[in-house]
This record gives C-alpha cells, structure tokens and sequence, in this order.
C-alpha cells in the first residue's frame, strides 16, 4: 500500500489530531472525517449511557471528559485496524442494520446489492408458490436471509420461510440475535417464525452425523427449497496473503474466508460443487452463489452448467446498465464479477428470464 | 394526496393584517381597487362553470383549480356582503324620510360595517396573489461560507445553530441532512463548510423562503489580534424538499412536471471498494454521488452510514435542486415583466438581504428595513427573529400587492 503523504498527514492534524490515525486504515481524508464522525457519536451514546447510570447511582460524572476518553480509545482500535463495525457494534446491509461481532464476518455491501436485487427480481414475479422457501448456506450474521424477508415483505400473496446454516455456533448465536432484534415487533417486516437457524457442516459427506442432509432430515426440514444462496468463504490461499485488507486478515475470522480444513490447498473454489449438488437435492429452482472475481464466477459457472442449471453472472451493481459475453455466459451490471445466479424449472419465470 | 394551499393563504391573512392597515393608509381609501374587484368577478364567473364541470363527472385539474379560487369566492362574498350593508345604510341615513331614531342606530351601524368592509377588501386582495407553488412544502436550507474565510465559516455555523433554534422552538422537526464542518465532528463554534437543514413541517418553505440571499456579518474575529472589524458573508439557498410523499405519485411520473427526473439522465457512483472488493476488504465507505446529466447537477451524500440513506437523501437534494432550477427560469421572464411594470425588488441567491452587526448588537434586514438590536436572541432564534422573518414576508406581499394593483393597470391599458 502506498505510503501517506506527510502533507496530508499534516494537513490532516491541522483539522483534527484524532483525524491522522484513522488516515491509515481509512486512506483517504473524507472517508477518515466520516468514521470519525461516526466514532464521536458512538462515543455520545456511550458517554451518556454511563451519565445515566451514575445518576442512578448519584455519583458525579464527567460526561464530557469521558467521551474524550472513549473516543480516543475508539480512534485508537481504529488506527490499528480493527473494523469500524466491530468497534460500532452493527453494519448497514441493504435497508437493514445488523448487528455484528468478532468472530464473525462483517457483511459486505456486495452481497447486500445482490440479495436486494434477487429479492426484487423475485418481488415482481409471477406465478410464486404461495410459500417460497430459501435456504442460505454459511449464513454468518444471518443477514441474507433476514434481508431477503425485509425485501419480500410486501408480498402479501406469499409466505417467505428461511433457514440459515453455519457450522459457527458463534455465528448463530448472532444470527438468532439479529433475528430477535430485527424480526421483534415486525419492525422490518420480518417474521420470527418465518426465519430459523441451524448448525451443520456444509462440507461433511452425506451420511456424517453433521452433515447438512442429516441435520435438515432431523430437524423435519427435508424436501424442497426454491431459493438456495450461499456466500461461502471463497478467498484462495494465494489470495488470502496479496488481496485481503490488513484489517480483514487481523480481526476477520479465517474460517469465513477460506475452507478451514486444508487452508493450505484451498484455491477458493472448495464449497462450491458441495452446494451445488445440494442445491440438486433439495430441488433449488434459483441459486444465488457469491463468488471471488469473474474468474472464479466463471469457474464456478461451468460447474452449475454440468448441473444442469442456467447461468449468468452479475457484478458488484447488478442493476446498472451494462452487458456482454464472456466465455459464453452473460455477464450483468457494473464493477467486479461477484455472484453466479443459476436456475433451472419455475426459476427462469421468476427471475423474468424467460 | 392534494396540496392545501389555503392553509397558507390563511398564514398570509395573519400575517398580512399590520401591513394593510399602513398599505391602506398609503392609498387613503377604504376600498378596493376596481381592476382587482373585476378579476374577482371574474374568477367567480369561472368557479362557477367549473362547480357545473364538475357536477357532471370528475376532473383531478379542474378539482384542484377550484380548490385554489375558493379563497377568493369566500372573500368576495365577504365584500359584497360588506358593501351591501354599506351602502344600504348609507342610504337609509341620507333618506330624509328615516325616522331619526332610526337614522341614529344606523350611523352607529356604518361605522361599525365601514370597518368589515375595509377588513373585506383586504382580504380580497391578499386573496388574488398568486400562492406560491412549493409554499405548502418542507425546505431545505443550504449554508454556505462566502467571502471572508474562516470568519465566514464560523458565521455559516452560526447561523446553522441560529436556524436550529429557530426549529425546536417553535417545534419543527429539522433534519441535517448533510453537513461538513472542516474538522470532521460537529461541535459548536467549529467553522462550517456546509450544511443542509431539512425543516420538515408543512408550510416550510413559504414561511423560511424569504430567508434566501446573502447574510453579512460585521465583528471582529476571534482570529483577529488587532481588533478589527471584518465584514465576511454567508449565502443561504431555500429549496422545497421533494419528496415522494409530500407529492401525489402522478408528479414524478409525469414529464411536464418541476418534479420529474428522468432516471435515465442520472448518472449514479456508488463509491465501491478499493481492490477485490467482497470477502477482501472491509469498506465504510457508503458514499453516493448522482449527477444530472443535461444541466451537469452534481449531489454527493456521505454522512450516513448506510448506502440506501445516502441515495434516498441524494435523490432528494437532487430532486430539490432541479425543480427549483425550472422554476427560476420559468419565473425569469414573468419577473422581468413585472419588473418593467414596478421596481419589484429581486429576491434572488445573490442580494444582500440581511445585516449582524455585532459593535451594535445589531440586526438589520435591507427588505423590510426592519432594525432589531436583540442580537443574541436572533442568532439563538429566539422571537426575535420571529419579528424580522415576518417584516420580510409582510414587505412581500406588499411587493406583490403592487405588482398585482400595477398588472392589472397595465392589462387594461
Ligand atoms: C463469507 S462468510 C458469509 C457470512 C454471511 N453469509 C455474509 O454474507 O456476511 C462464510 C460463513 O461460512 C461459515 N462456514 C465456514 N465453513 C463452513 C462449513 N463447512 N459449513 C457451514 N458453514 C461454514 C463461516 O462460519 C462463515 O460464517
């Protein structure tokens, strides 16, 4: 990465002595004014919280000189990279906030574009079932599914169920979490009934106690699913060491980033044919697969074609103009290659393909 | 969902009562101008067929058409009733056949219906200026240092904080929806770069409209060792907040509209991440940058952290920004018109409007000529500014009583 100038560091200090810490992980001054903006608030919240508490407890408070403490602490984490969220406690994705912690991914804006845009393709379909049924592998924060039910909530011909799946127990503490807070009260529009958890290995063989057919046999949660999406660690090892943030690599956990077992061997595409073949399983009409670059999408394209499903490939926007061909499959929107929508059966009409 | 642009007319009577009584003054008479009497018989003539229009079927334009005369009917019939008594007194009282008893309760009466019927053409007057179009809308308040420096910064932040005030006092919900203040946090007495107030209460923008031009301050700066006075400027910008729901959907859709955006001609950057992008980074960055393509109209909206936010607020401000655009030029040609009829003053971005002078505690607006020496209260927006913001509507209307007295002369002519 290159180096700051020492003019901008300068110029930086000359606005705010806090501002040139965050410079580094931020790069650019805007960006370092915006989440020093944001940390300040936080540091409000907080203050406050403790102002009230002293009160309770009518002991004198210096509200004022303890934020400065708070900040300075804050900006501090923040200089050395921990991500803003962690240290913020949430992330916006789509129209949502979720709650995130450590140990588990801070979703991508990425993947919150193509639940939207899914989600609104599906909005206007026809011919819905009257209960469609998504499942989400590697679910993390829960955030796709809880995203997709916010989306579809003015459907009110069809019922939207979906189950979320990590091998994290920390993740699905999360996931409930974000699920109770959000699905409270319908704030969002999401039904707490509607979404559940569970915890399965999606790598493991088939008759393996943890397996993912296993735990949805037991769980009486068999059968068919209409919607499959996954965002599955899918970062190479090559990858991993040249193209991941410093912060990512430092505070992200390794295991959302790459296959955990052998990270060693892992070129990224480990998940993707295990998916794949469940999505054959359960009957998936729509796949939604997150993927690395175009290369891996393409990658990732031909082996749902071996499957028998249609392809294209979106970008990063996928609801920009833009289109072309590349190695034979369509490729939608503006910036990097970043998902694999595949369908087979009803799923075309829905994505109003066909 | 329709407009209600007599609720504002009704503010404008409010407001408008002091003023008439000097207006009326001015013009020693009691009544109304014959040119502007015929155009409300006029606009009665047309209510009419437009009540028969609407008997036999509904029509959305003539519905609202009516929905705007009606002030006008009801103080015509106010007038008339007024007159009527008038004259009817009149008589009586020269009628040498009136029993003198009867004549001494009628003088009383005269007196008494004199009166409602200067009150009647008052009203009837401030009835036929035209509402303005965006009066029942939120605004937005746009503050911008000018020239001066930091002196100007400092002011602009001032009068941000003064607005503010303005705001939660009288218990308008305000909104900053964007706002940079050259170090990154916001706290006061922190020079300011730029700042959007979104006052989200109907009948913003008719009521903070007239707050557009150029403040100018004069004190000496903290900066300045020496103890001079400087004279630094901030330009305020009043826009009406488009929003979709302030609005009936019809107004974005259609094309003839001051609403209309084609999206189309927008282009929208969303600022995506460095790099990879997806699993490899990690990016706060949620700004998003539309630009207008036609008229190059560039808004950019950083401030929160999530991107939907940023949009919407972006669409907004953009939206706000091209519909007062038209309207401006639209306006250009009527204005140029009516300033060749009467010295109307102009009331544009660029015009000095108003003076704080902080050696006199002082507070001058150049329109009304209005002089206050409660500074502080002004700049915490306390009543004070209440009592100026109100000189500034007050010589409006009498600007566009002169103007309509003055059309009307010239279209008989
Ligand atoms: C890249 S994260 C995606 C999280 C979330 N869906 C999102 O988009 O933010 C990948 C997730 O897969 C989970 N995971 C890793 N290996 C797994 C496995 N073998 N079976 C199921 N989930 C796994 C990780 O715990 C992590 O939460």
């Amino acid at each position: 990465m290159p180096r700051l100038s020492p003019s901008l560091l300068r110029h930086a200090r000359s606005l705010n002595p806090l501002l040139p810490a965050l410079l580094r992980p931020c790069r650019t001054l805007s960006s370092a004014q915006n989440e020093l903006r944001w940390l300040d608030e936080h540091a409000e919240r907080i203050a406050q919280k403790y102002a009230n508490g002293a009160e309770v407890l009518k002991c004198r408070f210096e509200t004022k000189a303890w934020k400065c403490k708070v900040l300075r602490e804050l900006v501090r984490k923040r200089g050395l990279g921990t991500p803003l969220q962690y240290l913020l406690g949430s992330e916006y994705f789509g129209d949502l906030e979720v709650f995130v912690r450590r140990g588990v991914l801070v979703p991508r804006c990425e993947t919150a574009a193509s639940t939207t845009h899914l989600a609104r393709l599906l909005r206007r379909a026809e011919n819905l079932p009257e209960e469609l049924k998504l499942l989400d592998l590697c679910t993390g924060s829960g955030c796709i599914p809880l995203l997709f039910q916010h989306e579809m909530r003015r459907r009110q011909d069809v019922d939207v169920s979906c189950l979320g799946v990590d091998v994290e127990e920390r993740a699905l503490r999360l996931a409930r979490y974000n699920l109770c807070k959000v699905g409270r009260g319908n704030v969002a529009g999401v039904d707490g009934d509607a979404v559940r958890f569970v915890r399965a290995d999606v790598l493991r063989d088939i008759d393996a106690p943890d397996s993912l057919t296993r735990v949805l046999e037991k769980e009486g949660l068999g059968g068919k699913w209409d919607v499959l999406t996954a965002n599955p660690p899918y970062v190479s090892l090559k990858a991993y060491w040249s193209s991941t943030a410093l912060s990512v690599r430092h505070f992200e956990p390794r295991r959302a980033l790459q296959a955990h077992n052998r990270p060693e061997m892992d070129g990224g595409d480990t998940f993707y044919p295990r998916i794949l073949r469940t999505a054959r399983l359960v009957d998936a009409q729509i796949v939604l697969l997150e993927v690395a670059d175009l290369q891996q999408g393409l990658r990732v394209a031909g082996l749902a074609r071996d499957s028998e499903f249609e392809v294209v490939i979106w970008r990063d926007v996928p609801d920009q103009d833009g289109e072309e061909v590349v190695g034979g499959i369509r490729v939608i929107g503006k910036g990097h290659g970043r998902s694999v929508v595949c369908w087979r059966g009803a799923g075309g009409r829905w994505l109003g393909v066909e | 969902m329709t407009p209600a642009p007599w609720i504002c007319r009704s503010c404008l009577l409010h407001i408008s009562r002091p003023l008439f009584r000097r207006l009326i003054r001015l013009q020693s008479t009691e009544s109304i101008s014959p040119g502007l009497l015929a155009r409300a018989r006029s606009i009665a003539i047309e209510h009419k067929q437009l009540t028969d229009k609407l008997a036999n079927g509904f029509d959305s334009k003539a519905a609202k058409k009516l929905g705007e005369y009606s002030p006008v009917i009801r103080a015509l019939q106010d007038w008339d009733k007024a007159n009527e008594s008038v004259s009817e007194l009149t008589s009586l009282i020269h009628d040498s056949t009136t029993d003198p008893e009867l004549r001494e309760l009628a003088a009383d009466d005269l007196e008494a219906s004199r009166s409602q019927l200067i009150n009647a053409s008052q009203s009837l007057t401030t009835s036929l200026i035209p509402v303005h179009p965006f009066a029942h809308l939120p605004c937005l308040i746009e503050i911008r240092p000018g020239a001066g420096g930091s002196e100007a910064s400092i002011f602009a932040a001032d009068l941000l904080r003064m607005y503010q005030g303005f705001c939660n006092r009288n218990n308008y919900r305000a909104t900053l929806l964007k706002f940079e203040y050259t170090n990154g946090t916001q706290e006061s007495g922190i020079p300011l770069t730029e700042a959007i107030l979104e006052i989200d209460a109907p009948n913003a923008y008719g009521m903070l409209r007239s707050e557009a031009g150029v403040h100018r301050v004069q004190r000496v700066p903290v900066t300045e060792s020496k103890g001079r006075v400087h004279t630094s400027a901030v330009s305020v910008l009043v826009l009406p907040s488009i929003q979709e729901n302030t609005l009936g959907e019809e107004n974005f859709d259609d094309p003839e509209s001051d609403y209309y955006v084609d999206p189309k001609e927008v282009r929208v950057d969303i600022m995506r991440a460095r790099g990879a992008g997806g699993q490899h980074v990690n990016t706060t960055d949620s700004a998003v940058r539309l630009t207008h393509i036609p008229t190059n109209t560039v808004v950019s909206i950083q401030d929160s952290r999530s991107q939907p936010k940023n949009r919407e607020k972006a669409w907004r401000l953009l939206r706000s920004r091209l519909a007062q655009a038209r309207r401006e030029k639209r306006e250009e040609e009527v204005v140029a018109m009516r300033r060749s009829v009467v010295g109307v003053a102009k009331m544009g971005r660029g015009d000095k409007v108003r003076t704080y002078n902080w050696g006199q505690q002082r507070v001058t607006d150049h329109r009304s000529g209005m002089t206050v020496h409660d500074l502080d209260d002004v700049m915490e927006g306390g009543e004070t500014l209440d009592k100026i913001m109100e000189s500034v509507r007050s010589w409006l209307i009498e600007k566009d009583v002169e103007t309509l007295i003055a059309e009307n002369a010239a279209a008989k002519q």
